[in-house]
């Protein structure tokens, strides 16, 4: 992948020393690096989780968790339609309106390209880099984020690493024929779709499989990470029926036919025909072999219990309540495996309400979110993803078919903090090339600072910042009053900044 | 594979650990640690991640395994009599190396490489989450403990270090064998970590931020665990800031390899030399999961031996006669099947190997019982056995070289076999 911009192009880029020299010329903090701002004093701890005391409590917990950051627009709305209101259109997301959103996908000339066309462009830095703003344009742009969201969700879960070729021609057309169509549709759907996914049948090697030394490695996620899960009650015996059962299950090659070049294609010759018995079932031998199995994973109830945890983790906790486990399990079995039941039965949940504060924005939520709450728009592509790749988040770049871990402990390190800071910082000082953001005025006098920055806080943050981090931000910027800050940078962007860098703003 | 945000109270129940001795080093702006020169209480251990699974039977061949030859008919390495460029390098009767792998023969001709072959976790999983999990964790079959084995050991070891640059991950997330209640540092790069700016703009902003982070947060919630790694990270740019990683020349005429691992080698490298404490540093090597064309010469596994064998010998150069303080452990979730599949590559297996280097390493031999390739000899589906523990050889390095004799406590459950005798006892 052809990169337009060098490391050392980077890091002189994303460098703010004109903004600290400036602060360090003019602020008494600044004077001497051995002292610490005095701490507010308070005694009383926090609960773990965070107080939801009324429906504008809920309200925005739920935008939190079900959208790539909830922007103060999408706040009222949500506060005007009530939260079930809120939740029921964003299950139905073809009722709103799409657009704003086209006319910018319009821009991304490969995105409906087939595999053959894309392989006859010979331009796989742009086949890339647009797959990867067309996906960052639809998380920040979308009017339907509940649906975004559940699009990044099963693209973790069916996880395919696209930078490689030839899936970097096929993971497109994976993104359009199996995620979208079914990402709150019926989970045996989408596990049926996959498995003919050419992107996921190449990554996984089961293209080349067959008989009569079949490939496990897809046979294997299949049952571990795309449906039982791992203890989800399956021997090496079954991995290994269900590899024979998956042989001749490939993708056509232009020698072969160019119309079915890059689209799933059963070989008879490559599978093998002697019967098998898979999961407590026989398997007669054929291409229905393939699909029997599935069959019986779609309707297996580990399968549903390991969505349900799956889901779970992602909208309540790192460690989902398993009372509430249970009962989207139960969800899964009576309605076949309907996605939207199964939100309504976690988003309508006592355990969802009382999980503010549990969950940790992974590095793309966070870059999203700071890109959302601060209007920002420009090139998406470029430096802003060399900010996600620093982070460790990029669309469709997590090697492993697990994908993107989603537990707090997984993005909590020291190379994350300093990162996230130094995305906040450049971006709100409107120093990351390319991008611009749209943040409050600059005109305030001291007695205004207070009001800057709750301004901000319900800017940002959907709600005026806690006590004690408000205080150290009046502070700060009292310190500064006045000052002429360098490169037409605005103190309210710098407050912004520091707002993007609490720790309020990486809860999800 | 959710994961609990450690709480201490739960470490300590689960590790069987008295809550009384601990003072867990809440981090504080003014940093407290060994001053410069002070030598560390035991080796810097050093701990390469093979991730994907490593064939060791291509990496270290057993060339007198006629059965070897039979089950690998385009993936096997000639035997070292054979003696072209393209055959096994030999080590003994028994085992050679691949070709790629040749920069390690002058380390185990010195003595300070030793090989464990037939070595791995025992549990019988063939999923490369469970099984890299219970390696790191270092807790084979038990999914209860959420910390890492080494982070068990900072805990444990009987001295203090409170540089965040005590146990460091070479990459964006921290390495699970470091996570635990002893702040450890993710470093993508030197280069990368800081706040740019003049010293005192610089400061101006990490006093905001540090204050930002040290609000009263509930000792298990997200927002402690969030203080915590702010506050390493305040305290790492600080250290940092003295470095100069543009300006690193490796010693002794070394070369690193020019990818993610050879530089992360050198960064390990100078922040060995820069005396700021460091006691564990963590690096992964991804790649290894070679379902199809694996290649035997060429190809996708002989290009990684390639780095991985320059990039030790480049760093046993470079840290020269340092290296007596130094241990380096190389390791994978598990090894490869015996035969090979139809796409010529390998598929998911159970024993593997791992190398071992350092001055006070017993280098030069090759270590474990070889079970052999016999059909009847086989694990599962068609695996080399393992007959050496992996906690086997990281408990003889943990007592041996790292001084920490708790190690019921860093592998909770185990019962340590007993030496290999692959180490000296550091004096």
């Amino acid at each position: 992948m052809s990169d337009p911009f060098s490391r050392r192009e980077f890091l002189r880029i994303s460098g703010l020393s004109g903004v600290l020299a400036a602060l360090a010329a003019c602020n008494p903090l600044g004077a001497n690096p051995e002292s610490s701002t005095p701490l507010p004093t308070g005694s009383t701890p926090a609960p773990t989780a965070l107080p939801v005391r009324d429906e504008a409590d809920l309200i925005l917990h739920t935008l939190r968790r079900t959208t790539f950051g909830p922007t103060a627009q999408e706040l009222t709305d949500a506060r005007q339609l009530g939260l079930e209101g809120w939740i029921e259109q964003q299950l139905a997301p073809s009722a709103l309106d799409h657009s704003d959103l086209e006319q910018r996908l319009a821009d991304f000339d490969t995105l409906k390209l087939s595999p053959t066309e894309l392989l006859g462009l010979n331009q796989n830095g742009l086949v890339a880099r647009e797959l990867i703003a067309a996906a960052l344009t639809r998380q920040i742009f979308s009017p339907a984020q509940l649906y975004e969201g559940m699009v990044d969700f099963w693209t973790n879960h069916f996880n395919i690493h696209a930078f490689s070729q030839p899936v970097l021609f096929l993971k497109g057309q994976d993104d359009r024929e199996v995620i979208r169509p079914h990402a709150l549709g019926k989970f045996p759907d989408l596990l049926r779709a996959s498995a003919h996914s050419p992107a996921m049948l190449v990554y996984l090697d089961n293209a080349r499989s067959q008989q009569p030394s079949p490939n496990e490695n897809y046979a294997r996620e299949l049952l571990e990470l795309h449906s039982l899960g791992v203890d989800g009650g399956y021997t090496h015996t079954d991995i290994e029926a269900v590899a024979r059962a998956f042989t001749g299950w490939t993708v056509g090659t232009f020698r072969q036919s160019a119309g079915q070049a890059g689209q799933f294609v059963y070989r008879p010759a490559w599978h093998d025909e002697d019967p098998k018995r898979a999961l407590g079932q026989e398997l007669p031998g054929g291409k229905g072999d393939g699909d029997q199995v599935l069959d019986i994973l779609a309707e297996h109830p580990s399968t549903a219990r390991f969505i349900a945890t799956k889901l779970c983790a992602r909208f309540v906790a790192d460690v989902p309540p398993g009372s509430l486990v249970a009962r989207v399990a139960d969800s899964y079995l009576q309605t076949g495996g309907d996605v939207p039941t199964m939100l309504r039965t976690i988003l309508y949940s006592e355990e969802f309400a009382a999980s503010a504060g549990l969950k940790l924005k992974r590095p793309l939520e966070f870059a999203v979110s700071a890109i959302r709450v601060t209007g920002a728009d420009g090139r998406l592509d470029r430096v802003f993803r060399l900010y996600l790749e620093a982070l460790g988040q990029s669309p469709y770049g997590w090697p492993g078919p697990d994908g993107y871990p989603d537990y707090a402990a997984a993005w909590t390190s020291t190379s994350q903090s300093l990162h996230r800071w130094n995305l906040a910082l450049t971006l709100t000082s409107n120093l990351m090339p390319g991008i611009s953001t749209q943040l409050p005025g600059p005109a305030y006098s001291a007695s205004e600072l207070p009001n800057v920055i709750d301004e901000l806080g319900q800017a940002l943050l959907g709600t005026v910042l806690p006590e004690q981090p408000r205080a150290i931000l009046i502070e700060f910027a009292g310190s500064l009053q006045g000052t002429d800050l360098p490169d037409g940078i605005q103190l309210p962007d710098l407050l912004a900044g520091l707002v993007l860098c609490t720790p309020h703003f990486q809860i999800r | 594979m959710t994961e609990n945000l450690l709480t201490r109270r739960e470490f300590l129940r689960l590790a069987g650990i008295s809550a009384a001795p601990l003072a867990l080093p809440g981090w504080t702006p003014r940093l407290a640690f060994a001053p410069p020169g002070t030598p560390p209480s035991g080796d810097l251990l050093v701990c390469v991640f093979l991730r994907g699974g490593m064939d060791g039977l291509n990496a270290v061949i057993p060339h007198f395994e006629s059965a070897y030859y039979e089950a690998r008919s385009t993936l096997a390495i000639a035997e070292p009599a054979s003696g072209d460029d393209t055959a096994a390098v030999e080590l003994d009767d028994r085992f050679s190396l691949h070709p790629n792998l040749r920069p390690l023969l002058g380390p185990f001709q010195a003595g300070e490489l030793a090989i464990v072959h037939a070595c791995g976790s025992p549990d019988p999983t063939h999923s490369h989450f469970d099984a890299m999990d219970f390696m790191e964790r270092g807790t084979p079959g038990e999914k209860q403990i959420s910390t890492g084995w080494i982070a068990r050991h900072l805990l444990t070891a009987p001295w203090e270090n409170d540089s965040p640059f005590r146990a460091v991950g070479i990459g964006v997330g921290l390495q699970a064998s470091l996570r635990g209640p002893v702040p450890a540092a993710a470093l993508r790069s030197v280069a990368d970590f800081h706040l740019p700016g003049d010293p005192q703009g610089v400061a101006t902003l990490q006093n905001t931020l540090s204050s930002l982070y040290q609000l009263p947060a509930p000792e298990e919630s997200l927002l402690a665990a969030l203080s915590s790694q702010a506050g390493t990270t305040l305290g790492a740019i600080q250290l940092l800031a003295g470095l100069d990683p543009d300006s690193y020349r490796p010693e002794g005429g070394a070369a690193y390899p020019d990818d993610d691992y050879g530089r992360g080698l050198s960064q390990i490298a100078l922040l060995a030399k820069a005396e700021l404490g460091l006691e564990i540093a963590c690096l992964d090597v991804g790649g290894w999961d070679t379902h199809v064309q694996q290649g035997a010469q060429d190809g996708q596994m002989p290009q990684l031996m390639a780095s991985l064998a320059q990039g030790l010998a480049a760093f046993h150069q470079d840290m020269g006669l340092r290296m007596k303080d130094i241990t380096v452990v190389t390791m994978s979730e598990f090894g490869r099947r015996v035969a090979e599949n139809g796409g010529g590559g390998t598929d998911h297996g159970h024993g593997g190997v791992m190398f071992v280097m350092g001055g006070g390493i017993l280098g030069g031999k090759v270590y474990g019982d070889w079970p052999g390739l016999a059909p009847e000899s086989l694990y599962g589906p068609g695996d080399l056995a393992i007959t050496t523990d992996f906690r086997e050889v990281l408990g003889e390095i943990v007592q041996k070289r790292l001084g920490n004799s708790r190690i019921d406590e860093i592998f909770p459950g185990y019962r340590f076999a007993g030496f290999l005798s692959l180490a000296t006892e550091r004096s």
